[in-house]
């Protein structure tokens, strides 16, 4: 049987999520074995264009060029999947859309008017339909080899969306929230990550963006018990899933 | 339940439990205990006396946890940490076979447990009650029974119990009353210690021990019912489980679905709540799967999916089943409630929802309605 | 044996009966489990692929007969997985799982068996009892109704049902060039072309919830009691022996205490919101 052709194309964004294959080792000997590897920049300089079985789509649509791209390649793929948090929720460059393009572009380029971009940085399933999103930023190593594990064995991703909260309490690491009152995103982040930064002691940040049913409003409420301001408690959702979170939380 | 006591009391000297964690891991035991872990006392593996949390208490209240520490170098100053048996006779990822495909048809390797025996070391009666509760949920699974029975238990009665405690409520506690091996009640200068059975005999063999005075026995009995005492919170079981059948449809349920985080948390601590979900993972190649069973629970959205539709898409609907099965169903179920008034729901609740205030709230306004 | 893993069946034979419905027939690998292996009429088994994962189907062959049979509808991962299989493959099973229908309730009383859609296929193997060994003086009824007549499963087996059990067959449309001439509509409808003896009727219904409900209530309308109907109800089930959770209908593990109920006692959860 021939292997299925696989692609990895990146938009705005800034490559982490697709170095974690090569960063695979091991993984990456085998995604080499059971994929023929056709288009992936980062790792072979040759492109090998036509009809793809996977795409790994990395970045976020920031630019009018880039809607003609994502939508090229949908038409050229059978299965989509979004990788990071870029590509999924229009990552950290989608704090722009919060506010005015315009006077980013004066602040930070001599010559403004040669800027092409969108006014929004908007995830990929904005522009075309998406088979499977990956959160995170990065994704796991772990959460993409389930993804193509899954398309070899056409079945769903065992990929959870459910909080970090799962994850904390069955790797038995202590609540930094309940018990340091550290103003922890976990109840409200989708799990994936292993649960990293609540096993260092420190908050969970939200990288993998919104869990299925994040209650965003009651846990700003404990959040205010904690002694932070309601800015302060906006600031903790801009991050890099602003955007996603943004939805739940209603733009401001 | 009878008291189970296989000769009368001895009063050991502290250190002395000590010879006996040193002895149960000679007999080949995996001795786990209570630990300080993150600002949290948790359960986890223990050589000797200087793992356990002496002179540490816990303050604990709604949605909140934190140590402080004690004048007296109290063994067990503390109360139940995040930590229940659960952890370890149901593991939060239990593997349960490989698979090997091969020409015509696969292989199948399961993974029997090959660990040492668990001794289980300051179990309170609470925890005892999820135990036997526990067996009689995984009374037909292979996995939990081979974990399961060979354990070795240490009792505490428990004299600090927490603010979020309620385990007179529901009459599980705060005194041992059966299932363990050894029993210890903590006091100043010593242990009482009971012997529940015959490996409990075994395991004191070599350990100096007294043979109790009638004081001690009085002593024992004013901690406990000082211990009891001081339990402020209840939860009034009156009319359960038909009250909450009654009660489907109580607006109060929307009330709870605005503050409760979906987060997962009071499943994750219960000592009783075993939802769980396996799933296959497969190499790229084809060649090999893993079924893993891993803790869930009924506040995953997709948790009551099928083909077709989801049962319970609403936050309203999740928190209720929860529960409805926890103070209602269980009852139908096993003849017993699922609650033994650990508290831990209410204490790791980041949201602070308080289940025995929420009882009361659908309770006030069934009446009402 | 462990219950929590799979034993090895290989599949003799592949019948397809509907658009998206076909029977698998499966013969047990292990010869001692072969023999060991027996079920009641209603109950289900846990199919495995491996890498994919399991689903609860229930098990429609005849019980005396060594060799299993599902009928099995297209739906999720696992499903899809098996349909593509072929004649040879091994799959993996557990069970069999939970409580059948009923058998010493069909002791001196009439069944009216009603059954909608894929819901016909937990009583192939009661069928198949009734007709080696049916009651002296009894009698039986055979409710059916499907989507459209191509949608019929076990089609050619009605006949022979027919000589043991008044078969009655409805489906909700059929298109003109399929000659329908049974009859259009819900099956509930069916009930009003019978005359049964509602003190010694009992009712086992299979099918959709609320079909199953409506034809409760209809069959409480014609004088059955509470106490004579039995209904078998679906759930997602994940471990098949009441350790997950997934299943659970009130307080009821479908897979344990079901899939078979009486009425009576599910009757308080029956039509509740999000149970």
């Amino acid at each position: 049987m021939d292997k299925p052709r696989l692609a990895v194309f990146k938009f705005t964004s800034c490559d982490g999520c697709q170095l974690s294959i090569p960063d695979m080792e091991r993984g990456l000997v085998d995604i080499a074995n059971t994929f023929d590897i056709a288009y992936f920049l980062g790792l072979k300089s040759r492109k090998s264009t036509g009809y793809y079985g996977i795409s790994l789509v990395e970045g976020s649509i920031s630019t009018p060029d880039e809607i003609k791209r994502i939508r090229a390649i949908r038409e050229n793929t059978h299965y989509l999947v979004t990788i990071g948090a870029c590509a999924t929720a229009g990552g950290l460059q989608a704090l722009r859309n919060l506010k005015d393009l315009g006077a980013f572009k004066k602040a930070v380029y001599p010559k403004p008017e040669h800027i092409d971009a969108l006014k929004d940085s908007l995830p990929i399933s904005h522009y075309v339909h998406v088979d499977f999103e990956l959160w995170g930023c990065p994704i796991s190593r772990e959460g993409l080899l389930e993804v193509l594990a899954s398309f070899l064995r056409e079945r769903r991703p065992n990929i959870q969306a459910y909080s970090v909260c799962f994850e904390c309490k069955r790797k038995g690491t202590p609540c930094v929230l309940v018990a340091q009152g550290i103003p922890c995103l976990g109840p409200i982040t989708r799990t994936g990550c292993g649960a990293i930064c609540p096993s260092y002691g420190r908050d969970c940040y939200g990288c993998f963006g919104p869990s299925e049913d994040p209650n965003i409003k009651s846990l700003s409420l404990r959040f205010e018990t904690l002694g932070l301001s309601k800015d302060e408690i906006k600031l903790r959702l801009a991050g890099i899933n602003s955007y996603a979170f943004g939805k739940y939380h209603g733009k401001e | 339940m009878k008291h189970n006591f296989y000769m009368e009391p001895l009063t050991i000297r502290k250190e002395a439990l000590g010879d006996i964690i040193k002895d149960l891991s000679n007999r080949g035991y995996r001795v786990i205990g209570p630990t300080v872990r993150g600002g949290t006392i948790g359960l986890d593996n223990i050589t000797a006396i200087e793992d356990l949390p002496v002179g540490y208490g816990d303050r604990q209240v709604t949605g909140g946890y934190s140590l402080f520490k004690h004048e007296r170098p109290y063994f067990f100053g503390f109360s139940n940490g995040p930590d229940s048996l659960k952890r370890f006779l149901n593991p939060p990822y239990q593997r349960l076979f490989a698979i090997k495909k091969r020409a015509k048809g696969f292989e199948t390797m399961i993974y029997e447990y090959e660990g040492s025996p668990f001794a289980f070391i300051g179990i309170r009666a609470c925890d005892l009650r999820a135990l036997h509760i526990l067996d009689m949920v995984f009374e037909k699974d292979p996995f939990y029974q081979a974990e399961r029975k060979e354990i070795f238990i240490i009792a505490v009665n428990c004299i600090f119990p927490s603010n979020t405690c309620f385990c007179p409520s529901m009459n599980s506690g705060p005194e041992v009353k059966y299932g363990f091996d050894l029993l210890l009640t903590e006091f100043d200068e010593d242990f009482l210690m009971e012997v529940g059975s015959k490996k409990g005999l075994n395991a004191i063999e070599g350990v100096h021990h007294k043979e109790a005075a009638g004081a001690d026995i009085e002593k024992k009995r004013g901690l406990i019912d000082s211990s009891s005492k001081s339990i402020k919170k209840t939860l009034d079981t009156e009319g359960l489980p038909t009250l909450l059948y009654r009660e489907f449809e109580n607006p109060w349920w929307a009330d709870i679905a605005n503050r409760d985080l979906s987060c997962g948390n009071c499943t994750m601590v219960c000592p009783t709540c075993f939802c769980n979900t396996s799933n296959d993972t497969s190499s790229l190649d084809g060649k090999t799967a893993t079924r893993i069973r891993c803790w869930d629970s009924c506040f995953s959205v997709n948790f009551a999916l099928v083909h077709g539709g989801n049962f319970r898409p609403s936050r309203r609907a999740r928190y209720r089943q929860w529960m409805t099965h926890k103070l209602a169903y269980w009852i139908n179920q096993f003849g017993v409630s699922g609650c033994v008034g650990c508290g831990r729901c209410i204490t790791w609740c980041p949201a602070g929802i308080d289940i025995t205030e929420e009882l009361m709230a659908i309770r006030i306004s069934g009446k009402r309605r | 044996m462990n219950i929590a893993a799979p034993f090895e069946a290989v599949i003799k034979r592949i019948k397809k009966e509907t658009r998206d419905t076909f029977t698998l027939t499966l013969r047990v690998k292990d010869r001692a489990i072969r023999k060991e292996y027996g079920f009641t009429p209603g109950q289900f088994n846990m199919l495995y692929v491996p890498g994919i994962g399991e689903a609860a189907i229930s098990i429609c062959s005849a019980t005396w007969r060594e060799d299993i049979r599902h009928t099995i509808r297209v739906a999720g991962d696992v499903t899809t997985a098996i349909s593509n299989l072929k004649g040879g493959d091994v799959i993996g099973v557990r069970g069999p799982f939970g409580r059948g229908w009923p058998m010493e309730m069909l002791k001196g009383n009439d069944l009216m068996i009603m059954a909608g859609g894929l819901g016909i296929a937990p009583f192939r193997s009661l069928l198949r009892q009734i007709l080696r060994e049916k009651e002296e003086g009894a009698r039986y009824f055979l409710l059916y109704g499907a989507k459209t007549p191509k949608d019929i499963i076990y089609r050619n087996e009605f006949p022979r049902y027919g000589e043991v059990f008044e078969v009655l067959l409805t489906v909700d449309k059929a298109d003109p060039e399929e000659y329908w001439k049974g009859d259009m509509g819900v099956v509930t409808n069916l009930l009003k072309k019978i005359n049964i003896i509602p003190e010694k009727t009992i009712a086992f219904i299979c099918g959709p919830e609320i079909m199953m409900q409506s034809s409760i209530k209809e069959l409480i309308n014609m004088g059955l009691s509470e106490d004579s109907i039995y209904i078998s109800m679906e759930r997602h089930m994940n471990c098949g022996m009441g350790v997950c959770g997934h299943c659970m209908f009130g307080p009821k593990f479908i897979c344990k205490d079901g899939p078979v109920f009486s009425y009576t006692d599910i009757i308080e959860f029956l039509g509740e919101r999000e149970i």
